[in-house]
């Protein structure tokens, strides 16, 4: 007689205790500290915190250690534990005018007020290994200058000036929380924003990509792509005043795109906007090119049926947690199905054979 | 870095019972009980990210998270098993979070979490089924676009199924659906059972017990009230017919029951068994009394 | 099983309020008992116990004029944070039967969201009860129950699959009478 195979619950126990010695490594070499992984792995926190919804470094670098490095893993963890806080207060909105640029670009006007500001880019430089790097004790110093502690303005805002840019209309709506309000389409622009700007990045650039290649069309100029440091204000009523609760690193890019005029609109500028957590700025670019690729119906252009146009298809897919989950759940057992199937199957061949014979 | 753990309160006790906190409860409870009022149709809710991934039950989850008490006795099932690692993995999540008694017994439990199954064993009032979902929109394979869908659900307008299933008819000489066969809930709206083999569809109908659904990804919370009217789609010519492979379980004997058909030799020789464990140990415990007498 | 966790009161309470509103909601027109709590005297632990379990700051609430008043005005937003609002736009009304009358101001959902409908919680008052029929889901077979104004929950049932969902409560007793329910009346005089 067969005995089913039992023991589920000691397989996960030893599985997990598994993984966990192999997390570590060879015990021989030192433990990675968290603050190992927030100061020299600062973009791959960036992404974490991002994704994750959830700005805290300290967090998604406990995140990406306990994930092996697995960025997904690690913004899962992130979400996870996001949820189970209290919701105190929404924030005022940011006003990223005020924002500590440490760096901001431009690619439609030579020279701007405030001026363009490299700041630390990988886009220069010569993607040659360094092997100086193996070394464990190099402490590489730049040149110091005093960081200006000064506002710049944004360029848009002087296209704004000659009304060659659309302006964005407040619709004095507060925008929904994806996060508290399940989305239904069509739906915000608002809501779009929020969830392209926790969306997946690769899923983000491979769509953002796409409309440079021709579906959807709209090449777009940078405006400007500025990350610095903002202040984060809550309004405290019982104290009638406003405080500064926190500072946190933002990527803001804006888009300038072609736009022929329409029924509705004469010919102007018109805006992709991509707003990310942390020194994300590949996913901003690509955030402001999917934005504006979103906006066809809005600004009464055609549609040419290209993915980055159909907004229940972007923002349905754009996440990464609910993708992974679902794309790994069919490792889960499907028995029963499956057998439902061949039952299926051994009854049509069974019957097929029986047509041919009486053939 | 030290001090991180107290700063942030990872400490185990800030959860609430059975984990969810209480905001995220009201918003699911004023869910289901909507759910409840309206049978089969899709609820949307915002449903959150839970410890485990979206796709491992977490719509099942969130709903006996909302719905747990301290008194109940809690049963997990896949695939009609209660030692499969997700079952294990889920009772041992509402163990830690919520201290409930569990237990393996169908009709000891006062609520049961299940994927893809319907326990054997008759459900009586007040308890409760809860079922995960992965697609809880029995159009989405035929429209994949929500707009649509949820406009065809409000004018009953469900022709675009028919022709599915009549063109299986068609083809095959038989509805090409194993498994997820869609109901019609109440005589209103077309609902899909999760994906329960079609053998257990007949189960739906008329259950004195309280069938909700939960798709956490997808973001939907539905509900089949107790005595309700649940029909699986068919033809006149056609009629629904239930299925299961044509064997006895080979540890209990049964041939009421729906079998897992294993392969037990480097040969491929298949056995069958039950795939509700608790029914076959029930099975066996009476065939053992009956042996005794 | 070892036990870490101390649970909080409240999310004890609420779950167990929560299953009798299930119970109640999923077999209609059966009664079901809730336990007391502390509550605005013209309120009924049932009536309450509703409010407290289901609404939070994104929650409508009507209260029919016995009920606004700032007693449970102040208990409803210091206890759930809900909207006072007025009968358009309630999420949840409560009040005696004549005062929630006529029913027609209530959102009842729309055909792509039905489940955007109010719901109603009607206190015990003297209304006039009169014997009905109902059947349909939740319900073996069928059950005897009275209702004030039958037609006005036939209409409400016609209106299937939108419509509005009540609650009738009494102290601790609660019993509903969803929009699925169908109902016929028994009585010859009416």
């Amino acid at each position: 007689m067969y005995v089913a195979v039992k023991g589920g619950e000691k397989a996960i126990d030893n599985a997990h205790s598994w993984m966990s010695e192999i997390r570590r490594g060879d015990p021989s070499v030192p433990n990675v500290s968290l603050n190992q992984i927030t100061e020299q792995l600062t973009l791959g926190v960036d992404r974490v915190m991002s994704e994750g919804s959830l700005y805290d470094k300290d967090l998604a670098a406990l995140a990406i250690k306990q994930s092996r490095g697995d960025l997904i893993e690690a913004i899962f963890l992130l979400r996870a534990y996001r949820t189970t806080l209290k919701r105190f207060s929404y924030s005022k909105p940011i006003d990223t005018a005020n924002m500590l640029c440490l760096r901001r670009i431009s690619a439609t006007f030579k020279d701007i007020p405030g001026g363009q500001k490299l700041g630390p880019t990988f886009d220069y430089t010569h993607r040659l290994l360094d092997f100086k790097l193996l070394a464990e004790n190099e402490t590489p110093l730049s040149p110091t200058q005093q960081f200006e502690n000064k506002k710049v303005p944004h360029v848009l805002s002087f296209l704004n000036q000659e009304d060659l840019m659309q302006k964005e209309k407040d619709n004095n709506l507060d925008p929904i929380d994806i996060t508290r309000e399940p989305i239904s389409f069509p739906t915000s622009r608002a809501a779009r924003l929020q969830a392209l700007s926790r969306g997946d990045e690769g899923f983000l650039l491979g769509l953002a990509y796409s409309t440079q290649r021709g579906y959807a069309r709209n090449h777009a100029f940078v405006g400007e792509l500025r990350i610095g440091i903002v202040e984060i204000e809550l309004n405290i009523p019982e104290l009638g005043f406003d405080i500064n609760v926190a500072e946190i690193i933002l990527t803001e890019c804006e888009t300038v795109n072609q736009f022929q005029g329409s029924k509705i609109e004469p010919p102007q500028f018109t805006r992709g906007y991509g707003l990310v957590f942390g020194q994300t700025e590949r996913k901003a670019l690509a955030m402001a090119l999917i934005d504006r690729a979103l906006r066809w119906k809005e600004l009464g252009e055609d549609y040419s049926g290209a993915p980055a146009q159909d907004e229940e298809f972007v923002i349905s897919h754009c996440d990464n947690i609910q993708a992974t989950g679902f794309l790994e759940h069919i490792k889960l057992p499907h028995y029963v199905d499956f057998q439902s199937e061949l039952e299926l199957i051994r009854k049509i061949r069974a019957d097929a054979k029986r047509n041919v014979k009486r053939l | 870095m030290n001090d991180m753990s107290k700063d942030k309160n990872i400490d185990i006790q800030i959860y609430n019972f059975a984990y969810l906190d209480e905001n995220t409860k009201r918003m699911i409870r004023r869910a289901l009980l909507k759910a409840l009022c309206i049978p089969g149709y899709q609820v949307p809710f915002s449903s959150r990210e839970m410890p485990m991934p979206y796709g491992w039950g977490t719509g099942g989850i969130q709903v006996t998270s909302a719905c747990l008490i301290p008194k109940d006795v809690l049963k997990v099932i896949d695939q009609g098993a209660d030692d499969t690692t997700n079952a294990v993995s889920i009772r041992k999540f509402f163990q830690k979070t919520a201290n409930v008694a569990v237990t393996e017994k169908t009709s000891d439990a006062s609520l049961i979490q299940t994927r893809h199954r319907i326990p054997e064993t008759k459900l009586k009032e007040q308890q409760i089924l809860v079922y995960q979902v992965p697609i809880p929109e029995p159009l989405r394979f035929l429209e994949p676009r929500e707009t649509e869908t949820r406009k065809m659900h409000a004018l009953s307008e469900y022709g675009l199924m028919f022709v599915k299933l009549y063109e299986d008819i068609a083809k095959h000489g038989h509805i090409e659906t194993a498994y997820a066969y869609p109901v019609k809930t109440n005589g209103n709206y077309v609902t899909d059972p999760s994906p329960i083999p079609k053998f257990d569809n007949p189960k739906m109908n008329n259950n004195p017990a309280i069938q909700l659904f939960g798709a956490g990804r997808e973001q939907r919370i539905y509900a089949i009230p107790p005595y309700t009217n649940v029909k699986s789609l068919d033809f006149e010519d056609y009629p629904f017919e239930a299925m299961k492979a044509n064997f006895k379980c080979s540890i209990c004997g049964s041939s009421d029951s729906y079998l897992d058909e294993i392969i037990v030799s480097d040969d491929g020789k298949r056995s069958y068994i039950c795939s509700d464990t608790d029914y076959c140990k029930e099975q066996t415990q009476l065939n053992s009394k009956e042996e005794d007498q | 099983m070892e036990n870490n966790y101390h649970f909080s009161e409240e999310s004890i309470n609420s779950s167990i309020s929560f299953r009798s509103l299930v119970n109640a909601t999923s077999y209609p027109g059966r009664h079901f008992q809730i336990t007391k709590l502390k509550k605005p005297n013209i309120l009924s632990n049932a009536a309450a116990t509703i409010l407290i379990t289901l609404c939070d700051n994104e929650s409508n609430v009507y209260l029919s004029k016995d009920f606004s008043t700032d007693e449970v005005k102040d208990w409803l937003i210091f206890n759930t944070g809900a909207i006072v609002s007025d009968k358009q736009n309630a999420d949840f009304a409560v009040g005696d039967w004549e005062s929630l009358l006529p029913l027609d101001e209530f959102k009842t959902g729309v055909p792509e969201y039905p489940e955007r409908s109010a719901t109603l919680i009607i206190e015990e008052s003297n209304y006039k009860k009169i014997k009905c029929n109902i059947n349909g889901p939740g319900i073996k077979d069928k059950l005897q129950i009275e209702l004030p104004n039958p037609e006005l929950f036939i209409n409400n049932s016609h209106l299937y699959p939108l419509g509005l969902d009540f609650y009738f409560t009494n102290d601790l007793d609660i019993l509903s009478i969803p929009r699925s329910t169908k109902i016929s009346v028994t009585n010859s005089e009416y």
